[in-house]
């Protein structure tokens, strides 16, 4: 699975199956604080991920 | 999952909404706003004060939408590698409207970044007192002010003041400023759209917008706060709106601001000199 966390610009591939919210929390990710994105599509906390998706987690904190 | 509303894949959580059912929500959510509160009426002469970042262009998006006209000021304050940029932005996504420009080093003869170098006050303070300075002098002639504010600044002002005890300044917040001599009224018509709706409202509609964020924010008070409040989002859920419900019901009721106008440039102040001719050393 690719994963791409907006706020730090940095991509990481890793083996993991469960849920958005739970792949979030394995890399130290608050939920509140993303969207999250799954292969192009908007999904919700509870979609279900497994290692052949492409994951974006964006960063809803920005401006100032 | 699937939409509370239709068989269609969800797109959010905490309503389970598909994205035409999220986008009716986002839409209803803040006409209930505008109405509820009196926010607008069809007929206001209204300023958007824009940025070029989600918020702003989110309610630009949506007061569209809802058939009002409007005209744009933003705000160039001079910050490195970050203004630049969300400035591109507003004017593709302004092209119909008036849009104005005004920066800090023309109207104070001083970036943001320069101030920096010389001062060691913090960048958010200095920079939210020129700002509302601007926009204000570009509000002359407009009934109202639209700004971009969200849930998540609401509730992150509101916990900053009570950690600071300060009742006054509590006054200026909730979805409308009390009108006053002066000053036009200001105005949040996403007082209810957390920042998390506000960025799926964008990315499903595909505006232009940009992930850029402040380079002095990163140590600012108002981000420690944010944090905070997004940790006990995450364990609670529906903390940031019960903070905002609460304050509507409570202090807002409670707190007068003291009324008089700066004696260097006579802008409604709640000092005998307002901070911005402080800043400036007009004192």
């Amino acid at each position: 699975m690719e994963v791409f966390i907006e706020r730090s610009h940095t991509t990481m591939n890793l083996e993991f199956e469960g849920s958005v919210r739970e792949l979030a929390e394995k890399i130290g990710v608050n939920i509140v604080e993303v969207l999250s994105v799954k292969n192009g599509e908007i999904v919700p906390e509870d979609e279900p991920v497994n290692n052949n998706d492409k994951i974006s987690f964006l960063s809803v904190v920005s401006g100032g | 999952m699937k939409c509370e509303q239709c068989a269609k894949n969800s797109i959010s959580s905490q309503p389970s909404l598909c994205a035409d059912h999220f986008d009716s929500y986002i839409v209803d959510k803040v006409q209930n706003t505008i109405r509820t509160f009196s926010l607008l009426n069809k007929t206001d002469r209204v300023l958007v004060a824009a940025s070029g970042g989600k918020d702003s262009t989110a309610v630009m998006h949506l007061l569209e939408r809802l058939g009002y006209s409007f005209d744009i000021v933003a705000i160039d304050e001079g910050i490195k590698g970050y203004r630049k940029g969300t400035l591109e932005d507003l004017r593709v996504n302004a092209k119909n409207n008036s849009l104005k420009i005004l920066s800090f080093k023309k109207e104070f003869d001083i970036s943001l970044d320069e101030h920096m170098k010389k001062e060691k006050q913090h960048a958010c303070r200095v920079c939210g007192v020129f700002r509302r300075k601007l926009i204000a002098k570009a509000a002359n002639g407009y009934d109202v002010v639209v700004t971009g504010h969200n849930l998540d600044d609401e509730a992150q002002a509101i916990m900053m003041n009570v950690l600071k005890n300060n009742a006054a300044l509590m006054n200026r917040l909730g979805p409308k400023t009390r009108e006053q001599e002066g000053f036009t009224v200001r105005i949040k018509p996403l007082y209810f759209v957390s920042e998390k709706e506000v960025l799926t409202y964008v990315v499903m509609h595909k505006l232009p917008v940009r992930f850029v964020e402040c380079p002095y924010q990163q140590d600012s008070f108002r981000g420690e706060v944010g944090r905070w409040i997004n940790s006990l989002e995450k364990s609670s859920p529906g903390t940031k709106e019960k903070i905002v419900r609460k304050f509507l019901r409570t202090t807002l009721a409670v707190t007068e601001e003291p009324k008089q106008t700066c004696s260097r440039c006579g802008a409604p102040s709640a000092r005998s000199v307002c901070r911005s001719c402080t800043l400036q050393g007009r004192v």
